[in-house]
């Protein structure tokens, strides 16, 4: 099943709102509002054309602002021979900054492959937590906040699973800055060799 | 809850308050002594720490248990001792550049990590792969399955004491070490599979040698079923132990034998051919039970055993089909200047662990925009939580062993 058969078959159930196709160049996935997230994937897993019983996992990526390059006239000549500055339009918004979680999910009986996209603010990056629905999705949690800092709102025990508890920021952000010093370990990379 | 971004984070492990147990009232099977003896037993709770330096945990694993007695109460285990930054190191370097960096995660079976990647830098940037390569590749893949499941089958023998048995399965790995080092000159971490095709064609002599070897393994692994698989010890240790439903599995993540282990016939060079699996005639292996019940770590090791053997069959077919020429690299990629289109693509692969998956997006340059992984052995061992309590201290080895972690891959 695609993600475009699957988006026919929320429509005829009477659940395609607030639920569009996200039709990139290689996969497809279902873009659902942060608000159905948790209600769509439950109908994904419960329902019988769908039974998306495995999830694969869940990740996020933070996306920056993508424009297009700025458009400069060069500068002319008005008639009386004047300079006439030129001008620069600013380039089109192709990619709004954000975070973007998607779910993956596969289907053991029906052999399909189905993934659900969400997009979150830069600010807010918060969305409902699935662990109740599968417990698989209690670690995928935990990595996405370790890594990227989005919150999943309910689950039973958000905490770093891969970095230290201590650790400041989240490494896969991309405004990202490396510490230069974790609890007195010089982490720099020119840093010299501790005398003993 | 308190919102996570603010609020400190709690402590990784609660220290163990010591407290009296409740009256316990769990009964071991087969113990014919009746509840009560064990009610008026009064332990305290204890919580041990296995690992992070620990001979059965495979690596940098740590599992805080509490037990009361020798029973396991609870279970945690800790992970990200191996973190290697591996998603930022994906982010940062270009896509030929990471292919190396495929093999340190999974490095029992680094050509199928190298595979899943390249295959999937190949979904996004739309590169057509010759038929040599792939046949190439599945010969590189499936002796590099052979050789992992040997390790996690001596390793597993090893954990419960078995010591011989593990010889025995490191002779072989050994001979599979040695016909890999002779196609790529390396014997642990390959990069021999690249974005396009394989590095180089396999050399003279290699098809006749790789049957040889075969021939002998095939013998040779009923000689191991002998010394491990049927013996009375190692069958009492792991029958009816760590069992995990099919519901479970799926539940968790499960993949590759450990759900295969639990009776679902799942396997996705099966259920989604990649390379050339659709050509193949071949069985795919599921617990059923024959020890004791279905799911238990018997099942999942005797699966991995039943793999091997159709692992053998794969490569003496793809032997048999591979064309003497042809081209092993595609011609459109340019691997000094290689930027992949823009998109975004999922791709899953049979690992020996399981379904590895890469998920990439690209936004047109050099570099992955995101690069993340999908380690098997990460979901598989979340699972551990679930399954540990109510079983034995002494079976918590024979539980961590049976699902097969790498913790290179768990930690990234």
């Amino acid at each position: 099943m695609t993600a475009a058969e699957a988006l026919e078959q929320l429509k005829k159930a009477g659940l395609g709102d607030g639920v569009e196709l996200f039709a990139g160049p290689k996969d497809a996935a279902l873009l659902v509002t942060r608000e159905r997230v948790k209600q769509l994937l439950r109908h994904l897993r419960d329902s019988r054309p769908f039974s998306c019983d495995l999830l694969l996992m869940i990740t996020g990526t933070h996306m920056t602002e993508k424009r297009a390059p700025d458009k400069t006239t060069p500068d002319g000549v008005d008639v009386n021979g004047g300079v006439v500055k030129g001008t620069t339009v600013k380039g089109a918004l192709l990619r709004e900054a954000g975070f973007e979680v998607i779910w993956h999910l596969r289907s053991v009986a029906k052999h399909h492959l189905l993934a659900v996209k969400c997009r979150l603010p830069l600010a807010d990056p918060r969305v409902d937590s699935v662990a109740d629905l599968w417990p698989a999705a209690d670690w995928h949690e935990r990595e996405t906040w370790d890594l990227l800092g989005i919150t999943f709102t309910g689950h039973p025990n958000l905490r770093r699973i891969l970095l230290p508890e201590s650790w400041v920021g989240h490494p896969l952000r991309k405004d990202y800055v490396a510490p230069k010093e974790f609890e007195g370990i010089n982490l720099e990379v020119d840093a010299p060799w501790p005398t003993p | 809850m308190a919102d996570p971004m603010t609020a400190p984070a709690k402590p990784q492990i609660e220290p163990a308050k010591p407290q009296t147990a409740p009256a316990r009232t769990l009964v071991l099977p087969g113990d014919p002594r009746p509840p009560d003896v064990h009610v008026d037993v009064r332990t305290q709770e204890l919580q041990i720490n296995m690992g992070p330096q620990h001979p059965s945990t495979h690596g940098v694993l740590r599992v805080a248990i509490w037990v009361d007695g020798e029973i396991v109460t609870r279970a945690e285990p800790d992970i990200g001792y191996l973190h290697r930054c591996a998603e930022k190191i994906g982010e940062s370097v270009s896509c030929i550049q990471y292919v190396p960096y495929t093999d340190r995660y999974d490095y029992l079976a680094a050509m199928n990590n190298n595979l899943g990647y390249c295959l999937a830098v190949e979904k996004v940037a739309e590169i057509d792969v010759p038929e040599k390569a792939q046949y190439v590749r599945t010969v590189a893949v499936e002796l590099n399955r052979i050789g992992s499941h040997l390790m996690a089958v001596g390793t597993y023998g090893l954990d419960l004491g078995a010591f011989t048995p593990f010889f025995y399965a490191f002779r072989e790995r050994e001979e599979i070490l040695r016909l890999l080092e002779w196609i790529c000159g390396a014997r642990l971490t390959y990069n021999f599979i690249r974005i396009g095709g394989v590095m180089r064609d396999l050399p003279e002599g290699f098809a006749a040698d790789t049957r040889k070897f075969l021939d002998l393994f095939e013998t040779r692994l009923d000689e191991f079923n002998d010394l491990l698989t049927h013996n009375h010890i190692f069958v009492n240790r792991t029958a009816n132990v760590g069992v995990i439903s099919p519901d479970m599995a799926i539940a968790y993540g499960l993949t590759g034998p450990n759900l295969r282990g639990s009776g679902l016939r799942y396997d996705l060079r099966r259920e989604q051919p990649y390379l050339l699996y659709d050509r193949f005639q071949f069985d795919i292996p599921v617990g059923t039970g024959i020890k004791g019940t279905v799911g238990d770590c018997w099942d999942r090791y005797w699966v991995r055993m039943l793999e091997m053997k159709e692992s053998v069959r794969i490569v003496r077919q793809a032997l048999d089909q591979m064309p003497a020429t042809g081209e092993i690299m595609a011609k459109n990629v340019r691997h000094l200047a290689f930027k992949s289109k823009p998109g975004e693509g999922y791709l899953g692969i049979e690992n020996p662990r399981g379904e590895l998956g890469y998920y990439l997006i690209s936004d047109g340059g050099a570099n992955s925009y995101r690069s993340r992984i999908r380690a098997p052995s990460f979901c598989n061992l979340s699972i551990l939580e679930a399954i540990l309590p109510g079983t034995m201290l002494a079976d918590a080895v024979a539980i961590i062993g049976s699902i097969d972690i790498v913790l290179g891959e768990v930690d990234r």
